[in-house]
């Protein structure tokens, strides 16, 4: 069981369900937040082992996640974006903020999985 | 009072009678009506609310059991098993219920979007296993257009390859919406679907469309696309259109002559799309259909057909666009026609509009020259040494005569510096360790460097107009020559492969030195001559300069007399006239310039330094930059660096540069061109200092001097000098009388060292056998030039040299038999012998031009000069 803190920012509730079901059977330990607010909230109580965001949230946006995490809150915990709007503008900005890495909607949640244990794995 | 009363009934409108008990009816009823309004409003609201919150509700419930199905493996644990049964047989209960199944088609639908790979496929299994599919195969026979268009995206999203049949029934539906889904169906469902859509669709299809239907064929795995040009002969046009842009997709060029005839469609959308397709797979054999359908086309027709000419035509269809820039009226289409042309044939056209005339203009005369010395440099350069080269060459024409007797002249003062006044070794060079596959390399890089110039000069010289020929064409003939010049370092690498592995490689590298056909000289007698040459060559090796200088003198002469040998045997007269001929038309300035080349950079950058220090010219300077990586054939000519001597307008500025640079990299090789500083300069501030560098030098020259005697002391043997060290002074003197006839010039080194004897009549004799022993040698080396080149033909229009060669026969005969003696030549008694060849110039004689021109070049070339230039080239390239 790998028992890490992960923060799921996801507004798409029945996305959420899916992957906060896919990886809790993984052993992670989840915190879900619908919108950006939310996840701003969470942030400052207590930061995880790693973030999976996505972009386009109410609120605050993923990218403005990644300013705040990095810049506010001054932490390098890993960061994985996740969003349909795949755009190669988004993927360079998000990786430019300071984002570890990024996946485009549709997707598995195997792949996921071993993106995670990957960038954990690195820290 | 009255007037009043009436007065006022006539001004007011009168009040109707409306009824009070009526007015409170109409607002009670709207009263009523708002309030069954809101009621309405606030019932619907509650209901959606209530029905959204039901659904949420639901879709929180579902969701869990969906996402346990889908991430449900075999490999669960037992408590994954024994939920999955439960969820199992709940959600079969719930399914029961249409609000539920409604709910639970949602969610999956929802989800597919967001999912790939596995859990894509496990949802898509779900959905089929819950028959979710059969409430979208029942709404297919709805008469409402949106349930049938959502019924059929549904079963489309989660790939229900069961309702492809009946799908693909509604291609050709009166509503476009149910059409448009059905094409997009039947497409995805099925690979076959295209086929079958191409074959079945009436209806037009739109470029969205098409675009949506090209999207999804793409994305399709392992899809293998059937061969479209089937589908060019439909009926339907928009079936055209979108077999030709498939076609296009996939390449598919098999269709040319489908094409082709496309060209011709009434539909300028097809014929546009067709041309594209020609274009793209350069059909050639459309062009000529192309030309003539391009008269009754539209403009952006056009534009296609002369952007697809200029594409794939050729310069034969310049014409036609020529036709068409000339007869077209339309701005676009001449244009259009402009760029092909110009596509085809590059800057056919230049731009013509907007040009001013410049022909007017005039550079400022201050500019001018900065503006050319700054930008192009090295074009100057070249064009004053090519313009000095020329100049030579006009001057060497008009003065052959005169030239004929100096080179003579020269070669004997040459020969009579060479050994002795050569200028002392600087230690380095004893490492170098010459041999003979050195020199081999040089001669060979000059044949490298020089076969391609050869061919060229040669023909030229032999042209009659030549000497007429203008200084322009002659410079233009160099400056193309110019832009071929080989890479030096390549053919040297390559030439450093083991030439020993050859036979008589030696033999051929001369034949190549001097640009002689060997396969005229490829007889075997040739070659068991020229191989005993060649092994004595490979056998013998050289550590000092001198050694190499006078060995090299050596090797050449018994080249020369194999030479002569071969032709007393072959006797044939043209073989010898080709022979003096191709000896003849040698241009040894460039084997200089090539053996220069040839040598290591360390010797190069030396050069470049002395050259610059010398005459501190930027031309040659940068002429030696380009040296290093482009072989100049002419910009390094000697004559040339004697032009750009020091008295070019020295500035005090370069003196003192070149002073600093001679005291700073000079050596003794220095003194003579700081004597000449000094008899030159006008600034008297450095007289003393070139004194004092003059003076340095010298103690440098002297102490190199006697390292070099003490090296030679030490490395040569001499059958004499063995004799002398046990006889006494009568003897030497007998010995030193001997010397004379049968010494060669490995014996004057060893009659040096008698100079300093302790006996003076000894010192006396020797230097008296010395002087008799170089004008014997002397003599011999003139005696072979006179027999290569012909002279008693040549002297005929030289008296001086006549005379000359008159006295050398008196004075010398012995030397002369022994030299043919030692070059195994056979004397002939017969005047018409090998020497003399009067055959050699029996065309020349025929006309004055040539023969002038010939004389030219054997005063220039002559192979006695050859010889003594050759060992020259390569002392100067060993002292760098």
């Amino acid at each position: 069981m790998i028992n890490k803190k992960l923060l799921l920012a996801e507004d798409d509730e029945l996305l959420a369900t899916l992957l906060n079901f896919r990886l809790k059977k993984e052993g992670y330990i989840i915190q879900l937040c619908r919108d950006g607010r939310e996840v701003k909230d969470q942030l400052t109580i207590q930061i995880p082992d790693i973030i999976v965001s996505d972009i386009m949230m109410p609120y605050f946006s993923g990218l403005e996640l990644i300013d705040f995490v990095r810049n506010d809150l001054k932490s390098d915990v890993p960061i994985i974006m996740v969003s349909s709007a795949g755009n190669e503008e988004n993927v360079l900005s998000a990786f430019e903020l300071g984002a570890n890495d990024f996946i485009s909607k549709p997707i598995s949640p195997s792949e996921l999985i071993v993106r995670l244990n990957r960038i954990l794995c690195k820290t | 009072m009255n007037l009043y009363t009436d007065t006022y009934h006539l001004t007011l409108i009168s009040i109707p009678k409306i009824s009070i008990d009526i007015l409170w009816d109409i607002s009670l009823f709207f009263l009523i009506l708002s309030l069954i309004y809101a009621a309405a409003i606030f019932v619907y609201k509650y209901r959606i609310s209530a029905i959204s919150a039901k659904a949420l509700q639901r879709k929180r419930e579902l969701a869990p059991m969906v996402n346990e199905f889908i991430f449900y493996h075999e490999g669960a644990s037992k408590e994954e098993k024994c939920n999955y049964l439960n969820f199992k047989i709940e959600i079969r209960e719930l399914i029961k219920d249409n609000f539920t199944r409604k709910i639970l088609s949602e969610i999956m639908l929802d989800l597919q979007k967001d999912l790939s790979g596995d859990s894509q496929k496990n949802l898509f299994k779900l959905y089929r296993d819950l028959n979710l599919h059969l409430d979208a195969l029942a709404k297919l026979k709805s008469k409402r257009w949106e349930v049938v268009s959502k019924a059929i995206k549904d079963l489309t999203q989660m790939q229900v390859t069961e309702a492809y049949s009946l799908t693909a029934n509604f291609i050709n539906n009166k509503s476009s919406t149910i059409r448009k889904q059905a094409e997009i169906a039947t497409v995805s469902l099925k690979p076959e679907g295209l086929n079958y859509f191409l074959d079945t669709t009436k209806h037009k299809i739109s470029e969205w469309q098409q675009l949506k239907l090209l999207d999804v064929i793409r994305n399709q795995v392992d899809y293998n696309p059937p061969r479209f040009k089937l589908w060019l002969t439909s009926s339907n046009s928009y079936v055209v259109l979108f077999a030709l842009r498939l076609i296009k997709f996939y390449n598919q060029n098999d269709a040319k002559a489908s094409l082709i005839e496309l060209i011709k469609h009434k539909n300028n959308q097809i014929k546009q799309e067709a041309i594209c397709c020609i274009n793209e797979f350069y059909m050639v054999e459309a062009l000529e259909t192309l030309k003539l359908v391009f008269w009754q086309s539209t403009t952006p027709i056009k534009i296609t057909i002369l952007d697809t000419i200029g594409n794939i035509g050729s310069e034969e269809d310049i014409p036609f666009l020529e036709l068409l820039q000339r007869k077209e009226s339309n701005f676009y289409v001449k244009n259009k026609a402009q760029q092909s042309i110009n596509i085809l044939s590059p800057e056919r056209i230049l731009p013509s509009k907007g040009i001013q005339d410049i022909s007017s203009y005039e550079i400022p005369k201050d500019l001018e020259l900065d503006k050319t010395e700054e930008n192009k440099p090295e074009l100057r350069n070249k064009e004053k040494s090519l313009q000095n080269e020329i100049d030579q060459r006009q001057q060497q024409l008009k003065n052959s005569t005169t030239i004929l007797f100096n080179e003579q002249q020269n070669s004997k003062s040459i020969l009579e510096d060479t050994p002795y006044t050569v200028a002392p070794l600087n230690s380095a060079i004893d490492n170098y360790a010459i041999s003979f596959k050195e020199i081999k390399e040089l001669t060979l890089v000059y044949e490298e460097v020089t076969s391609d110039l050869a061919q060229k000069i040669e023909p030229l010289i032999a042209n009659e107009s030549f000497e007429s020929a203008s200084t322009d064409q002659i410079f233009n003939f160099y400056q193309d020559e110019l832009n071929f010049i080989p890479i030096t370092t390549e053919p040297i690498q390559h030439k450093t492969s083991p030439m020993a592995n050859q036979k008589s490689d030696f033999f051929k590298t001369f034949l190549q030195v001097f640009n002689l056909n060997s396969e005229k000289y490829s007889s075997s007698y040739i070659d068991q001559e020229l191989t005993a040459i060649d092994e004595s060559v490979k056998s013998e090796k050289v550590s000092t300069f001198d050694e190499m200088s006078l060995k090299i003198q050596e090797w050449l002469l018994r080249i020369v007399g194999a030479f002569t040998k071969i032709k007393n045997k072959t006797n044939t007269s043209e073989t010898s006239a080709d022979v003096e001929d191709e000896i003849l038309t040698i241009s040894f300035d460039v084997l200089a310039e090539s053996s220069e080349c040839s040598s290591t950079a360390e010797e190069k950058s030396k050069t470049k330094q002395k050259l610059a220090d010398k005459h501190d010219n930027n031309e040659i300077s940068k002429d030696l930059e380009g040296f290093e990586t482009n072989m100049p054939l002419l910009g390094l000519n000697d004559d040339l660096i004697a032009d750009t001597s020091l008295d070019d307008e020295d500035s005090e500025e370069d003196i003192v540069q070149m002073l600093e640079n001679l005291r700073d990299m000079g050596d003794y090789r220095e003194i003579p061109l700081l004597t000449e500083m000094l008899d030159d300069t006008k600034y008297s501030a450095y007289k003393e200092h070139i004194k004092q560098l003059i003076e340095r030098f010298s103690e440098d020259a002297e102490y190199l001097d006697l390292i070099k005697k003490e090296t030679t002391k030490k490395r040569t043997f001499n059958v004499l000098d063995d004799l002398f060290r046990n006889c006494d002074a009568d003897k030497k003197m007998i010995l030193l009388d001997e010397v004379v006839a049968i010494g060669d010039a490995d014996d004057i080194r060893f009659l040096e060292k008698l100079l300093v004897d302790t006996n003076e009549e000894v010192q006396l004799k020797a230097a008296e056998v010395i002087k008799k022993l170089r004008l014997k040698l002397k003599q011999e080396v003139q005696l072979e030039l006179d027999a290569i080149l012909n002279k008693p033909n040549a002297a005929q229009s030289n008296d001086g040299i006549k005379n000359k060669e008159h006295d050398l026969e008196v004075e010398t005969p012995k030397e002369y038999s022994k030299l043919l003696e030692v070059l195994e030549i056979n004397e002939s008694s017969d005047t018409s012998d090998i020497f003399d060849i009067s055959f050699q110039f029996s065309s020349v004689n025929t006309s004055k031009n040539k023969s002038s021109l010939t004389q030219n070049e054997t005063a220039q070339n002559s192979f006695a000069n050859c010889l003594l230039e050759m060992s020259n080239r390569l002392k100067k390239l060993l002292n760098g």
